[in-house]
This record gives C-alpha cells, structure tokens and sequence, in this order.
C-alpha cells in the first residue's frame, strides 16, 4: 500500500515526460515553440515586402478568418498576409499563418477560388503537416540553424500524399463555410493551364504534385466530400446566430461585395479582344443583333466603360458587369446573359 | 422587387457569356446533354478537340464544339488552353482595387494591364520580387504588421453574413 503511493508520483512524473517530450527538447536547446513559429513567419515574410494594400489585406482575413472558424482551430489566433509578388503561390506556416501573393490573386476570378485556396492552407496546418514538433533537433537549437532549416523546408515543400489530404479537407472546410466545393478544383484547372517554363509557377511546380493529379484524386473523392451529410464538426453556435439553417444547395461563386470595400475601382486601357458571342444566346434577341452589343451599349448608356460596344469580350467588359452587379445588388458573376439584359432594359 | 429578382438570379443556373475560356479535351469524351453521367450522348469529343467553355456545374463544364454543339463534359477531361485571359483580368485583384502601388502610370495616364509580370509579353524589368528563399532573412516588422491585421470571429463572422454564405454540416 505505501509502495504504491510511493510509486504513484513517479508514474505521473512518466506520464508528463512522455506528454511533453516534444517540448521538452525545444526547452532544452533554448527555442520555444513561440520562438519558432514566429521565426518561420518571418522568414516566409522575409521573401517579399507585405502588400501595402490595407483594403485586400483585411479581406483576405475576413475569408481567410471565417475559413478557420469552420475547423476546430476556430478558438486560436489566426495571421492571413499578401505578399506583393508576381510568383503564384500560397503558404502556410506554424503559428497559424497562410500568406497568398498577389499573383495569385490576380489570377483567381472570385472569392470563392480564394476560399479554395486559404482553405488548402489551413488544411495543412490542421494536418499538421507543418507541426514544429516534427522539426530535427539540430534545427531548433539556435535562430540561424532554424533560418537554414527552413529555407531548404520551405523550397521542398510537405510530400504528396500531404498535399493530396490537404486539398480533400479543403474542399470541406470550403463547403462548410457556404462556399462551392467546387472552387478547388477550378482553381487547379487553371493552374494546370500553366505553360511548363512560366516562371510565375516555378515555386509551386517544384513543391506540389503535377496539377492534373491533384485535380483528377480530387474529383474522384468529391462525390464523398460534397456530400452535404450531418456529423461534422461545424461550429454550430454559429448557424444559430447567423440565423439560416443548413442548405444542401450548392452556393455560387461569390465576389467580395464592393460596398465592403473603400477603394474605387481602377480605371485601365482595354486590351486583348476576344471574340465570343454564342449562338444559344443571341437567339431570342430580334435581327440576330448580339446580346453582348446590346449589354455593352446598355452599359455605356449607364456610364459604365464596357471597353467596347461593338460585341469584343475584353476584361473590362466583363469588370464593368461585374461593377454593375454590385450597384444594383445583384449577384456578381461577370456573366453577359438574359437575366442581365433583362435588368439593364428595366432600367 | 429588386432584391426579389436579385434573389432569383442568383439562384439560377443561366447559360451565360463569361470569359469564354477556351479549352481542350485530355481525352476522348462523349458530351452528355446533363451535367451528370446519366446524361443522353450529345457527341463525342475526340481527344484533344479545342472546346469553349461556358459554364459550371458542381464538376461539370458545359462546352461548345467547333461544330456549335453543346453540352456537358467533366472537368477531369478538359484542359484550359492558357492563361491568358485570367493574367489580362487580373481577376480578384484589380476587383478588390487592388494594383496601382508599385505600377507606373503610363504616359497617358492609364494604367498598363500586365505591368507586374502576368501579361505574356511582360518587360522583366518591372518584375517585382518573385519569391526566394535561399537568400531570405526573417522579417519581424512584416510579421509585426501581419500580427496587427488579424481580425476576430465576429468580424469574420459579420463578412459571412454580408456574403450571404450559408454553413453546412460536412463530415470529413
């Protein structure tokens, strides 16, 4: 009996030594978790100065934000960063942090294929594909060994099969958060249309799986994954206070709404034309004229800059839709088509 | 009525002219008249046969032949022909207000499309830093600053509401 209590601290002792192993070695070789993980964001901010835009930068952590409430890191504090570079790229890195560059955001079309890719981000740190824990001793010994550690980390990047697992969850925090599953997938399409020596995907090309892999497993996973069934571990307080039940619904993609924004939208010179002007649509329209022509004058009648009103499609034709939308409360889609028209004529 | 007819277009699926993205078949598909495989044959796509892309739904792309033929195709088996639209748009970026930082204003006072490094016939001598990390140092003011950004639940949360995004139960 006395033996017993004797050896009871000592099984406790055990049990703590073997909890906190991990953190125990970091103490002992003076770097502490905090230490580390705010070393290995800067360093990742140490490749391109932050953007100095305070509008997209507090967007990207409105969605990034509400991304991480759907997991069950919701309580814990969460950094979303754009760095002010063309390369095309997204990172995560302990502590919480996912830093995407502005490349990647001019190449993305909505907030939805954002969502897909913050999503993909937190998904590894979920994963715990970045946990410090996993990180060699002689790395975390002094701040320059750590420096050079994750230089090397950084450029390899996590292996396959992580990135695979990564892109599953993301699509559901994705859906959780009300956002098309559906985005992750897009945004690999158009990642895949990369030519082979573009160097804007250079990074991502040597530290992720060949896009049409990623997309072909995700698809194949997707019906499991789009499956709006119960059970997850959504943070339900939320539904109630936003007041809305679930929908199985698929929601379209969303742009940021402009009221939310304080910048004004730029104004640019057209550029490239491109001809486009369905037949399936101009059909209900009398003389064969365009829709596309008919909604560009509409447009320029109502002081938007369609960039052309001669039928070219050029982004700016697509930007003034989208302008348009957003100032009569409709949903931004960019898209030239009848329910447009039918606004544009009512006006 | 117009939030009423807002509502309406937003919840329909309405073929519609977009970037009218072009694209090609990875592999001989047959294009079904339903964004689904239960879909009637409409035709069959042979293998690397140039497409327009229209619209999506969930993972299915509806399509337009070099014979004017429509229908629907997986995304799997469609190949985006490049990115130059995307790059020319400069998507959610230039949507957000976001670009006129480091880009030099023309002379004619207009702002040059593709000036960071995205146009296809890009001058590198504007390119702002691609990212390195063999040379890179940490950067603690930059982290700083990220810090301060950061925004609480309820601010998040508020986003959500105005975005109209609706939570569903996913089991992993």
């Amino acid at each position: 009996m006395k033996l017993k209590n004797q050896l009871k601290p000592i099984g406790l002792f055990l049990t703590l030594l073997l909890v906190l192993r991990p953190t125990t070695s970091i103490a002992q070789n003076q770097l502490s978790t905090s230490d580390i993980e705010r070393h290995a964001s800067a360093l990742l901010l140490g490749t391109a100065p932050l953007l100095n835009d305070a509008n997209i930068l507090a967007y990207v952590n409105r969605v990034g934000r509400w991304l991480s409430l759907q997991t069950d890191h919701a309580d814990t504090s969460w950094s979303f960063g754009v760095l002010d570079s063309p390369t095309v790229a997204s990172f995560s890195a302990p502590g919480n942090t996912v830093v995407v560059t502005s490349g990647l955001l001019e190449l993305l079309r909505n907030e939805t294929e954002l969502a897909a890719i913050l999503s993909h981000e937190i998904a590894h740190l979920i994963n715990g594909d970045h946990a410090i824990t996993k990180l060699p001793p002689h790395a975390v010994d002094s701040l320059p060994h750590l420096t050079q550690h994750l230089r090397t980390a950084y450029t390899k990047g996590v292996s396959s099969e992580s990135e695979y697992r990564a892109d599953q969850l993301a699509v559901i925090i994705a859906a959780r958060g009300g956002y098309d599953p559906y985005g992750l997938p897009t945004v690999l399409q158009v990642f895949d249309a990369a030519s082979a020596n573009d160097p804007i995907f250079a990074l991502t090309r040597k530290t992720h799986p060949a896009p049409a892999d990623r997309l072909a497993r995700l698809l194949a996973a997707m019906p499991n994954i789009s499956n709006p069934a119960g059970g997850g571990g959504l943070n339900s307080s939320f539904s109630a206070n936003a007041g809305r039940n679930q929908a199985a619904t698929p929601v379209a993609n969303i742009s940021p709404s402009r009221a939310a924004l304080s910048a004004p939208p730029k104004s640019s010179t057209p550029s490239a034309h491109i001809q486009a002007s369905p037949a399936s649509l101009t059909s209900a329209l009398p003389s064969g004229q365009s829709l596309i022509v008919k909604i560009q004058e509409l447009l320029a009648k109502q002081g938007f800059d369609p960039g052309s009103t001669s039928g070219n499609i050029s982004p700016d034709f697509e930007f003034a839709i989208m302008e348009y939308q957003n100032e009569h409360g409709l949903a931004i889609t960019g898209q030239a088509d009848q329910p447009l028209l039918g606004h544009l004529l009512a006006q | 009525m117009k939030a009423v007819l807002a509502g309406i277009l937003a919840c329909l699926l309405i073929p519609s002219v977009n970037a009218a993205e072009q694209g090609h078949m990875r592999s001989t598909t047959v294009m079904r008249d339903q964004p689904n495989h239960h879909g009637a044959a409409v035709a069959t796509l042979a293998q690397s046969a140039p497409v327009t892309i229209e619209i999506r739904s969930a993972g299915w792309l509806q399509v337009k032949n070099s014979r004017q033929q429509t229908g629907w195709v997986s995304m799997a088996n469609v190949q985006l022909q490049s990115l130059s639209w995307r790059k020319k748009t400069r998507g959610l970026f230039r949507w957000l207000g976001g670009g006129n930082t480091a880009q030099a204003t023309s002379s004619t006072g207009m702002i040059t499309v593709g000036i960071r490094g995205l146009a296809d016939d890009d001058d590198h001598a504007n390119e702002p830093t691609s990212i390195e990390f063999a040379q890179a140092e940490p950067n603690y003011n930059a982290l700083a600053a990220l810090e301060k950004n950061q925004i609480s639940p309820a601010a998040a949360r508020e986003h959500a509401h105005e975005q109209q995004l609706i939570t569903r139960q996913v089991a992993p």
